[in-house]
């Protein structure tokens, strides 16, 4: 039960003040200088939101900010209607899964498990009760006595949330949980956390560099690059209305092709775009989008996800470099303009691409995103 | 390629530890050659020896080989590992003490006796041979200084305070208080972190309380015949415990090294040290102007004269018990060669001249100082104490005399510290004072020359 | 061909083993043995030796400066373990953080490791001077005079002032190793604990001591046996077991009994009981501090 609230935070490391232990051995997040700035971000209650990012974007920052590992230089952070700011870790009533699991080597996953509750001198049938309940959750009931150097990634993973849920937090934080798995396990742990999102319901925030594990797993997803917030939205929101060029950049795979040096030309009754020396009309609604905006001609960048590329006849002529057969479908990467583009094509029937095979480039101009050069913005949603 | 150089390395490494082992050979000496073995000495009285080692050869033909190794102490276990590994020895450099325990016992020495003409003897002055007597037998010929215990006071600071010399314990009590009150230093001082320098004190107390007679009454002492808790003994450690309560000494000397006691006297934080002879070279080196002079030993009520305990025989040439009988005309040459006065006289005076008159035709030194000291000292010294007790004995003196000092026991307690430590050693080493009577027929063949 | 190759494969490691094993019977097992034998002669080093059964090891029970010795053995050895590893813990967490002339603290207290005992003997000797020595003189400057003292001469606190200058010699490498072992402990365990509510003195307890506890074996065990055997050099040095045998440890008179008494015979069955004690203390200190280990495994 608890809402969380960031206002313009921000974190600056001085290179002059060297404080604390064993500051030179922390992870790259803590110890690189990329501070985070004005990060404004309002977590409902329940809400499983993710902060994804490429490393070094500010992600981890925050998150150890909202945990009280990290001081907040400026700014306000506000649990449960409270700002929290100066006090501990403790006293926020927060839990939370570290990547590398932190599990205390010379405890057993039970004691690992009971620690936080020990501390807190609970009663022993309770914290059994409680350390039980969690094992059975997690299905690591038979390996309650050993110690973490006997169990695989996916255990410790387990024995980690499971350190993390009997404590019943008003919010769970997680920093990049699944990123010492193989794929395989981290697929099976995704939707683990799922499940186990609708059993302890409560404010999950989850950061990741994996676009998918914050498609999949976020409610909302906030977007970060270089400290600052690039965009936040539902996954489907930032999946199709990317708000800059990085952000269509980063979710979405394959990546989204970039085309530069197109010209959007307004029209009567519409807007044209040319590419290459063919021009291309634009729909009708998002004419009245640009028109309503009040752009006039000018330079683009043209953005357009792989799936929306399709071969015809009235395409842009180009040459076949690789194709990569995907089963379902095939990525075909051809040169537009000295620019690699990838089109995701399905197949269908006893079509057959080859490379150095000459084909016709087309796309669903619905789905295009135009991005201002200078700016990178989507100038669809963006002023 | 890798295992054939790991074996060729450990054949090496067997082949170097099995020729540690293989150290046990035939002993290799010439015939032709004397070796000669002493401690590290200093580079005059080194090149003193070379001198004489020279104009031997030039006479006899006889080659001097010399070999200098370690401190005095030391020489016991170098003797016994070239006793071990049959490296070659004829003459070697020791003193008294070392002779009487372990070397001597140990049958480690040869008795000089028949090998010394008495044209030799008779070119030592009169009773300087009789600590290289022991039993009927001479052990050793002294060829360096002897030394003495002695008090050494601050002349400057005394005729400042207008201080008269004590001569009696009253008068040097009186010394005392004035030097506590004016001064607030301490009075008298002894090295009494170095623990050999507490028996010096009993050799002076001990030598007032029998009245002369401390080196009969010890040596029937250990030789079983009397108990060392006699009125005597008690009185001795008395009067060291009396020095401590009168304030003329204090607990600073229990913390005060050889090298302390002559910053402390130079310095003028104390006023005098009861010393060796010996640190006289260490204070005219830290401060030449430094005037001094010495004191007697201050006479005990109820004594008659006072004593220091001294010693010649230190540095003395003596021989293995181990070498071949064979070789023994040469020694003999050699003995008497380096005794004449002309070759003696350069090892004696190599570190300046003599303080005591060692050999007849030998110059000693007219330092007044030294004049002064032959004055009040030579003609009441009596022989170091520890030359003649064992090691075990000196260590309870050691133990005893500070204990006694601090008050943590008191005289009837020493004197049986003293004696309990004869009844150990004679329960655990098979102690015998007259060790000379006592060797095995295998020993004794050694020891005594057999021709 | 086979075959020799085969004889290789099996004596291959035994080769390899040889050199270290060859060493340490020389110069360990052999001397041991050695002393063994010759504690149950009369011997003074360089007569004849007569076996007298265990007559020695019966002279060494009866011995009460050897009772001395082997509890102020056991004192110093306790007191240095104790006060070299609480001192180097507390420099460890003050000198592993990052503050100006760390690393000019870290090699000052290094420093004395390096120098020989005879040297820092020597120069604490004097230090301790009662006259002129810098001890005393600083107390009185800052109007401590009745703290002044004869700090090698009294025999109450002579063991200490060699004990504080065995311990000033070694906190230095002491220090370092709990440096390297506190680096080597993750923070991440430090963060868990906080989050899991731990108290600074509760995340002490709970991660730093059981994480550093290799780090502390090693020490202790290191620190324990150097004060059992390896503190001659340093009595020999500065008191050479006096006041009245107040400092006398086991070496120095094993020492004296040896080449001052000339009765090596009750010096090696000294040796050997001496060893003896300090081996079976071992085992059990061994025992006990690394059950929690073997329990993991």
């Amino acid at each position: 039960m608890a809402e969380v609230i960031l206002k313009n935070i921000k974190k600056v490391y001085p290179q002059a003040i060297k404080k604390g232990f064993f500051k030179k051995r922390n992870n790259a997040q803590k110890s690189n200088t990329a501070s985070v700035d004005n990060i404004n971000l309002e977590i409902k209650d329940k809400e499983f939101i993710v902060l994804v990012g490429p490393s070094g974007c500010g992600k981890s920052t925050t998150l150890r900010m909202i945990a009280g590992l990290e001081t907040i230089t400026e700014g306000d952070l506000y649990i449960d209607g409270k700002r929290v700011n100066d006090l501990t870790p403790k006293e926020r009533d927060i839990a939370m899964v570290f990547q590398n699991y932190a599990l205390y080597p010379h405890m057993t996953v039970y004691e690992n498990m009971a620690f936080s509750m020990k501390l807190a001198k609970m009663p022993k049938n309770v914290i059994d009760e409680k350390v039980k309940e969690a094992a059975e959750i997690l299905d690591i009931t038979t390996y309650l006595n050993r110690k973490p150097k006997a169990l695989s990634g996916g255990q410790r993973q387990r024995v980690a949330i499971g350190r993390a849920i009997v404590r019943n937090p008003k919010v769970f934080l997680m920093d990049e949980p699944l990123s010492n798995l193989d794929a395989k396990l981290r697929n099976q742990m995704r939707a683990e956390i799922i499940k186990l999102r609708q059993r302890v319901n409560t404010t999950f925030i989850y950061v990741t560099h994996d676009q998918i594990e914050a498609m999949t797993l976020g409610d909302r997803i906030v977007v970060m690059k270089d400290g600052e917030i690039q965009q936040i939205g539902t996954p489907q929101e930032v999946f199709d209305k990317p708000r800059n060029l990085f952000v269509a950049g980063f979710i979405g795979m394959p990546q989204m092709n970039i085309i530069p040096d197109v010209l959007l030309k307004k029209k009567e009754g519409g807007y044209e775009i040319s590419i290459g020396g063919k021009t291309f009309s634009l729909s009708h609604e998002m004419s009245e989008q640009l028109k309503a905006r009040n752009i006039d001609d000018c330079e683009v960048k043209l953005g357009i996800r792989p799936s929306h590329l399709f071969l015809n006849k009235n395409g842009l002529e180009t040459k076949i470099d690789v194709v990569e057969m995907m089963g379902g479908e095939v990525h075909i990467h051809l040169k537009l303009n000295d620019i690699d583009i990838v089109a995701a094509i399905p197949l269908e029937g006893s079509n057959t691409y080859t490379s150095g095979q000459l084909v016709n480039l087309n796309m669903n101009l619905s789905m295009i995103h135009l991005f201002d050069i200078q700016t990178g913005k989507n100038i669809l949603y963006c002023d | 390629m890798k295992r054939i150089i790991t074996l060729m390395l450990t054949c090496l490494l067997l082949t170097v530890l099995s020729g540690c082992g293989s150290n046990v050979q035939e002993s290799q000496a010439d015939e032709n050659t004397l070796y000669f073995f002493s401690y590290v000495l200093t580079d005059e009285q080194t090149a003193a020896w070379e001198e004489i080692f020279e104009d031997f050869e030039e006479e006899t033909g006889i080659k001097v080989e010399a070999s200098y190794q370690g401190t005095w102490s030391e020489t016991p276990e170098l003797l016994n590992s070239m006793k071990l590994s049959n490296t070659p020895v004829d003459v070697l450099i020791q003193g008294v003490g070392l002779i009487q325990s372990p070397l001597g016992p140990g049958a480690m020495i040869k008795d000089l006796t028949n090998l010394v003409d008495q044209e030799v003897i008779d070119r030592y002055e009169e009773g300087v041979l009789d600590s290289c007597y022991m039993g009927d037998y001479l052990w050793c010929l002294p060829m360096a200084d002897g030394g003495s215990w002695t008090i050494m006071y601050n002349k400057t600071m005394f005729d400042e305070l207008g201080l008269e010399v004590p001569s009696t314990f009253a008068e040097l009590e009186s010394v005392a208080d004035t030097i506590n009150d004016k001064l607030g230093i301490t009075p008298l001082m002894i090295n009494g972190k170095d623990t050999w320098a507490w028996p010096g004190l009993y050799m002076s107390t001990y030598g007032e309380a029998t009245g002369g007679e401390s080196i009969a009454n010890v040596e029937s002492f250990l030789n079983g015949d009397k108990t060392f808790d006699g009125e005597a003994e008690i009185q001795a450690f008395d009067w060291i415990a009396d020095l401590f309560e009168a304030g003329i000494m204090k607990t600073d000397s229990f913390d005060t090294d050889t090298t302390g006691l002559v910053a402390s006297f130079v310095q003028e934080k104390v006023a005098m040290i009861f010393t060796l002879d010996s640190t006289l070279a260490d204070i005219r080196s830290a401060n030449p102007e430094f005037e001094y002079g010495v004191l007697p030993y201050p006479i005990m009520d109820g004594a008659s004269d006072y004593y220091y305990g001294y010693g010649i025989g230190d540095g003395s040439l003596c021989v293995p018990a181990f070498i071949d009988d064979s070789r023994l005309e040469m020694v003999k040459q050699f003995l008497e060669f380096a005794t004449r006065p002309e070759n003696a006289t350069k090892v004696l005076n190599a570190n300046g001249a003599t303080k005591f008159k060692i050999m007849k035709d030998v110059e000693n030194s007219d330092d007044a100082f030294i004049q002064e000291m032959n004055e009040v000292v030579t003609p009441h010294a009596i022989t170091y104490l520890d030359w003649i007790w064992p090691a075990q004995i000196n260590d309870a003196f050691c133990q005893a005399i500070p204990a006694l000092a601090a008050g943590t026991i008191d005289s009837e307690q020493a004197v049986q510290m003293v004696q309990e430590a004869y009844e150990t050693i004679v329960r655990e080493n098979d102690y015998i004072y007259a060790w000379w009577d006592n060797f095995t027929t295998e020993e004794a063949q050694m020891v005594f020359p057999q021709n | 061909m086979e075959k020799i190759s085969k004889l290789k494969e099996k004596y291959f490691p035994y080769l390899m083993c040889a050199p270290a094993l060859i060493l340490f019977t020389v110069l360990i097992i052999v001397p041991l043995l050695t002393g063994l034998v010759i504690s149950f002669f009369k011997w003074d080093g360089y007569g004849a030796m007569t076996f007298n059964a265990g007559e020695n090891y019966l002279f060494v029970l009866e011995d009460e400066v050897y009772k001395t010795a082997i509890g102020n053995t056991f004192i110093y050895a306790i007191a240095v373990t104790i006060f070299k590893n609480i001192i180097a813990l507390v420099l460890a967490f003050i000198l592993v953080k990052k503050f100006p002339l760390k690393n000019f603290f870290r090699s000052g207290i290094y420093m004395p490791v390096m120098m020989s005992y005879i040297v820092i003997g020597i120069l604490w000797t004097w230090i301790f001077n009662p006259t002129f020595g810098l001890l005393n003189s600083f107390l009185s400057l800052i109007g401590l005079d009745n703290w002044i003292k004869g700090w090698l001469s009294d025999p109450t606190c002579a063991m200490w002032s060699v004990i504080a200058v065995d311990v000033w010699k070694w906190i230095g490498y002491h220090m370092v190793l709990y440096i390297a072992g506190l680096q080597a402990i993750s923070q991440d365990y430090y963060e868990a604990a906080e989050i899991d509510g731990a108290s600074a003195w509760q995340k002490f307890k709970n991660i730093t001591i059981p994480l550093l506890n290799p780090t502390i074996v090693v020490n202790v065990m290191m620190s324990i046996t150097g004060g059992l055997v390896s503190n001659y050099d340093i009595v020999h040095i500065m008191t050479d077991g006096g006041p009245f045998h107040a400092t006398e440890v086991s070496a120095t008179y094993i020492m004296r009994t040896a080449f001052t008494y000339g009765n090596m015979g009750k010096a090696n069955a000294m040796t050997i009981i001496t060893f003896a004690i300090a081996f079976i203390f071992g085992l059990i200190q061994l025992y006990f501090m690394t059950r929690k280990e073997s329990e993991v495994n």
